[in-house]
């Protein structure tokens, strides 16, 4: 008998990182953002253009990066979610603007205390979920709950102020005059988070903790603490994007973010992350924010009142939701 | 050999009722806590007011009790009760007696659309409300895109008049209430219910028509939604678009306060009933209190927090 | 409700032609991948006792589902009493007046043992009030036909897995079940257990109720069956009644193997060193003062009754119930507080529960072996060096002869058997290996993965035997698995070590009256030193 491992080396080194599921669903995905990206080139002229296109990927960075964030906690499993991050963005933002306009804070020290916060917040999300048993949605629920009125305590109620001259410089930058920096940097960030979750043996406690508990904890690993490092990882990915968001906007804002929850957990399954933990990959959700964004944006240039757009919105999700679990049904 | 009797613990006795004297000591506490803090606590208006300020919440509650146990969650009830209030704005005034069918009916098809995408399609409960909230805001606003509308006033003070102390609206609530827990617990649609929350799989393979059954608590769910949307109706005269997520929140929180994880499987009506007064009365004491708005969302949320870790089994 | 007496062939209901109350004929199942049932036939008469056994894989498991209703067969024709029929599902398998036992029950264990027994079958006014008083009752009722005393309004879960085996038999009564079958009954019951289990299956068969059960435990079959029915990879491999028919007999059918040659005959290692030294060992107040020794190059089997110990011990050990009392590895006392502590000092465990514990169902192969010790193959930052992690699950699968297409395959698609042996293979990664726990060494694997498994066990042992630096131990539930592996036993009863005999010329009855024995001893003690508890 041949031998295994001299038949499996001849396969592509990719193939196997990545399973037959997943790699399907980008393909839906990615099809279906070109898709609408024609559309939008059809209903709105203009769109089509190159400095359109790049306006659009840097319109999405925001979204990406809490999706990215997103995604990570929801490969925990047991229906693990954040709603906190619409929250952390606009703490972030309140935060940034009241510590640099009113007490002149350095923007390194700002950058610190900024850190040190997401990591708090992804502390005690985490340490709610695993030590105090508290499910996910309630306990990320009520911390988005606190989040939101401590912005309010720290804002005074009155947003506004300034933000640091080079993070507005920093998100305004493009490279080669049409690439914006914040995109490259996604591309980057999604890499990177792709990389280390299928090549690094972090990732595969991830996947494993996500797929089974137990299994984890026997092998070894701290099934808890990787849990928690998940959670850490999602606030300051929203930290991230709330700093984007700030350097973009240039003011303070207690509506900024407004719904990014939502919006990160729905760009999340479109991109094939699973409910049930252990399944999915980064590069399917980096596809589902593009495609929100855009139609978003398509929806905004034809004018459509918002309650078009709110129902247009929900229509999208649950077809694209309905087609992918027919499919999963189909090679089960 | 035979298997000897077991007797019945007197630990086994008592904590099938731990989880409802928790919640009735916890109100306890913060009744006494309440009447401390203020004189104005335990007056007669401000009775009143609590009872009423807990229906909104407390019919929405209810409405998620039983879709909650089957293990799944409906992210649009309050949207749902929102579509039905702006409907009542526009239609009430014209003809009542066929527009408050037409609002129940409304929001009990919505909760059966909810059902039939969560069986039929398969889809996960929380995308699946998730986009018919977005779709129900969407019509809400497609309604009414300011508040406004019309309430005729005579259903106001029939629906919002005193029956001897108690106000009429808190006797919705409780008739909501009786009718879960009927339902929940006499019926065997109920075991059933409880059945599908705890092991799907074995329901499933034990008889039980999964689809159906769920098909009933979603549809139920929105029936109730409408009628809290009548209650809306008559308490603010108006149809207002964005009543929406707040009330689904709150009456989230209610729901997992009063011992229901949101798993499903396991909790009841009584102690959502139990959940629904500790929510109302503890935004009661922080206005009492003249807490900051601000601070109110901070302590709401902190107080979430440690009562579900405290009530959260092992 | 209406009981049947007298023998075979029961006047009851239309005669069927030729005195079978189930014709299962032609039965062909095809999954994704694999051909379950190849025309596969299967009779059962009233007042029948049929044994249904065979390899994992071998396709009992399809075909009760489908008697059940659980699945439905692609071709072939199954009849009910001589009337052709479709069961479609559950229900209607209910109808027919088939229950079904499953392995793993179908209780749901919040709800009350009287809910359980009626669910979807309650009694209503109007179609939806329940008549609980009425149910109670009649749940007493049945329940006391399978000898469980017990008040019905209690949650299932306050209940054994015993009694929860009966509530499932009573709930198939209920039901009016004129055809029971059973799944894997024993698997998860004790001696006394069973054999109440089979004097309710006696009573079923006297009542000229059919009965089908699949089982692994040979020695039951060939003890309670009329008729056996062997299937082999999806077909037919003979059908015999229980004359004069012995264990061998049925392993040949099943296997195509004598069964001496399943154990080997050790050549006598010579142990080394004491390797493992437990003293003293508490776990809470289930497991009392438990003394013993494994040596280097040694298999020792913790026997006994199932379920007086030998699991918490063997998870103790592995780091999984805080204890009292001192271990020791190659002399040095270890302190065994989690898997990740007993992993680093070269102790680990094997479960039983491949789908629970066992792997990751949806993971891939490579993903699933690789788990213990990432270190193997990653780099600095823990970055995975893919050709290294590939050449080692390639070696081990190649190995241990796992069959599966491809490393990337998820892990749910293989057979039983298969993922067993990637429970074992993971023990190559580890960079030190001391002691291996077995836990219930091979249940629920059929026995040519087992004979598999021992060998895998043999070739450990004799390639370390030259350094004689691993040391085995084990628990199960089959003596006969115990007699033909381990060196020494250490008996537990009651969680007590009652016995510690070299395994030389044992027989099971033997084992057996020395452990139980050797309780009255020490129960006799007690008093004695080991009662008060060490501190600390």
């Amino acid at each position: 008998m041949v031998s295994l491992t001299a038949r499996l080396s001849g396969r592509g080194r990719l193939a196997r990182v990545l399973s037959d599921r997943d790699w399907s669903s980008i393909l839906i995905i990615y099809a279906l953002l070109i898709g609408v990206v024609l559309l939008a080139g059809v209903v709105s002229p203009g769109f089509l253009t190159l400095q359109h296109l790049m306006d659009m990927t840097k319109q999405a960075t925001p979204l990406i990066m809490a999706t990215l964030g997103q995604a990570v906690v929801m490969l925990m499993g047991n229906v693990s979610l954040d709603l906190s991050i619409e929250s952390v963005i606009v703490l972030t933002n309140v935060v940034c603007t009241t510590l640099f306009t009113r007490a002149g804070v350095d923007p390194f020290w700002l950058m610190m205390i900024l850190m040190a916060m997401a990591v708090t917040i992804g502390l005690i999300n985490g340490l709610g979920v695993t030590v105090f048993k508290i499910e996910p949605f309630i306990m990320t629920l009520g911390m988005m709950t606190i989040l939101r009125g401590a912005a309010l305590i720290v804002s005074g109620g009155t947003p506004g102020g300034k933000v640091p001259a080079d993070l507005v410089a920093l998100v305004k930058t493009r490279l080669l005059g049409v690439l914006p920096l914040v995109t490259v940097l996604w591309i980057i960030l999604a890499g990177f988070i792709f990389l280390a979750l299928t090549r690094t043996s972090f990732g595969r406690k991830v996947y494993l903790t996500g797929n089974n508990h137990r299994l984890a904890f026997l092998s070894g690993i701290s099934p808890n603490l990787v849990k928690i490092m998940a959670y850490v990882i999602c606030s300051t990915l929203a930290m991230g994007a709330g700093l984007e968001l700030t350097g973009y906007i240039g003011t303070g804002s207690v509506i900024i973010g407004g719904g990014f929850s939502f919006m990160s957990i729905t760009a999340a399954v479109i991109g094939g992350i699973s409910f049930s933990g252990g399944i999915g990959n980064m590069l399917g959700p980096v596809g589902g924010a593009l495609i929100m964004t855009v139609l978003m944006s398509l929806l905004t240039a034809v004018n459509i009142p918002q309650a078009g757009r709110f129902i247009l919105q929900g229509v999208v999700i649950l077809l694209f939701v309905t087609i992918y679990s027919l499919k999963d049904r189909e090679s089960a | 050999m035979a298997s000897s009797t077991h007797p019945i613990t007197f630990r086994e006795r008592v904590s099938r009722h731990l989880d409802i004297l928790i919640l009735f000591l916890i109100l306890l506490a913060l009744i006494i806590v309440a009447s401390l803090l203020s004189d104005r606590f335990l007056s007669r208006l401000n009775i009143e007011n609590l009872l009423v300020q807990s229906v909104g919440v407390g019919i929405a509650a209810f409405a998620l009790c039983g879709v909650i146990l089957t293990g799944g969650i409906d992210l649009s009830i309050g949207l749902n009760i929102t579509v039905g209030n702006c409907i009542a704005s526009h239609l009430f005034v014209q003809s009542l007696p066929l527009s408050l069918p037409l609002v129940l009916l409304t929001c009990t098809s919505a909760g059966l659309v909810n059902g039939l995408g969560i069986t039929r399609l398969r889809l996960n409960p929380f995308i699946m409300t998730f986009g018919m909230m977005l779709i129900l805001q969407g019509a809400a606003l497609f309604l009414r895109p300011e508040p406004g509308g019309e309430i005729p006033v005579g259903f106001n003070s029939f629906l919002m008049g005193n029956l001897g102390p108690i106000p009429r609206p808190f006797l919705l609530l409780l008739v909501c209430f009786a009718l879960s827990w009927v339902i929940l617990k006499k019926t065997r649609l109920g075991t059933h219910i409880y059945a599908i929350g705890n092991n799907e799989r074995s329901a499933s393979l034990s008889g039980i028509n999964i689809g159906r059954v769920k098909l009933f608590a979603y549809s139920f769910c929105g029936f109730l939604g409408g009628v809290g949307a009548l209650f809306y109706s008559a308490q603010t005269l108006s149809g207002d678009p964005n009543l929406g997520l707040p009330i689904t929140l709150d009456a989230i929180t209610a729901v997992a306060l009063g011992g229901v994880p949101l798993i499903g499987g396991r909790g009841g009506a009584v102690g959502v009933l139990f959940g629904i007064f500790i929510v109302t009365i503890i935004s009661n004491i922080l206005n009492l209190a003249n807490v900051n708005t601000f601070y109110q969302y901070v302590i709401k949320g902190t107080i979430l927090l440690v009562a579900v870790a405290a009530t959260s089994r092992r | 409700m209406p009981e049947i007496r007298g023998i075979r062939p029961a006047g009851n209901g239309p005669q069927p032609g030729n005195g079978f109350v189930v014709e299962m004929e032609g039965i062909s199942k095809e999954f994704p991948g694999t051909k379950a049932l190849d025309g596969v036939s299967f009779r059962l008469r009233p007042g029948e006792i049929h044994a249904l056994i065979g390899e994992n894989g071998a396709g009992k498991s399809t075909l009760i589902k489908i008697l059940g209703g659980i699945y439905r067969a692609d071709q072939g024709r199954i009849r009910i009493n001589g009337q052709a029929v479709d069961i479609r599902d559950p229900q209607t398998a209910r109808r027919l007046g088939i229950g079904v036992v499953f392995q793993e029950f179908n209780l749901i264990p919040e709800l009350s043992v009287v809910e359980n027994l009626f669910l979807s079958l309650e009694k209503t006014r109007a179609g939806l009030f329940l008549r609980r008083r009425e149910m109670i009752r009649a749940a007493a009722a049945v329940l006391e036909k399978v000898g469980l005393d017990i008040d019905p309004t209690r949650k299932v879960s306050a209940f054994s897995v015993a009694e929860q085996q009966l509530m499932e038999i009573a709930k198939a009564i209920l039901t009016e079940a004129r055809i029971l079958i059973l799944d894997e009954p024993t698997a998860v019951l004790a001696a006394p257990e069973v054999a109440n289990l089979f004097r309710i299956m006696r009573e079923f068969k006297a009542q000229g109720r059919a009965l089908a059960f699949v089982s692994h435990r040979l020695d039951e079959v060939l003890e309670i069956s009329d008729q056996v029915t062997v299937l082999k990879d999806g077909a037919n491999a003979g059908s015999l009644p229980n004359e004069n028919v012995s264990r061998n007999d049925l392993i040949r059918l099943m296997v195509g193997q004598e069964f001496k040659d399943i154990f080997f005959q050790g050549e006598k290692k010579t142990a080394g060193g004491v390797l493992l030294r437990v003293s003293n060992l508490w776990v809470g107040d289930k497991i009392r003062d438990v003394s013993f020794n494994v040596r280097a190059g040694e298999i020792v089997a913790l026997g006994g009754l199932e379920g007086h110990g030998q699991q918490t011990v063997l998870e103790a050990l592995f780091g999984l119930h805080r204890h009292r009392g001192q271990v020791e590895l190659e002399g040095r006392p270890v302190r065994l507080s989690s898997p990740r502590e007993a992993l680093k000092q070269g102790i680990m465990m094997v479960t039983d529960d491949r789908k629970g514990e066992g792997l990751a169902l949806d993971l891939s192969v490579l993903h699933n072996l690789g788990l213990l010790n990432h270190g193997r193959f990653t780099g600095w930052g823990g970055v995975i060096n893919s050709s290294r992690e590939k050449a080692l699950a390639g070696g081990v699968i190649d190995r241990l002869g796992i069959k599966t297409p491809s490393l990337g395959q998820q892990v749910k698609f293989l057979s039983g058997g298969n993922q067993q042996k990637i429970l074992v293979g993971r023990i190559t990664y580890l960079p030190r290996v001391r002691l291996l726990l077995f836990k219930e060494l091979t249940r629920g694997v059929d026995v040519g993965a087992k004979i598999e498994i021992y060998n895998q066990l043999h070739d450990m042992v004799k390639d370390l035997a030259a350094e004689a630096r691993i040391g085995i131990l084990f628990y199960s539930s089959d003596m006969l698995e115990i007699l033909g592996l381990s060196d020494r036993i250490v008996g537990l009863y009651d969680g007590r070590v009652t016995a510690v005999l070299e395994n030389k010329g044992l027989s099971e009855e033997k084992l057996m009256s020395e452990i139980i024995q050797g309780a009255g001893k020490a129960g006799g003690g007690t008093g004695a030193a080991g009662e008060a508890a060490p501190a600390g």
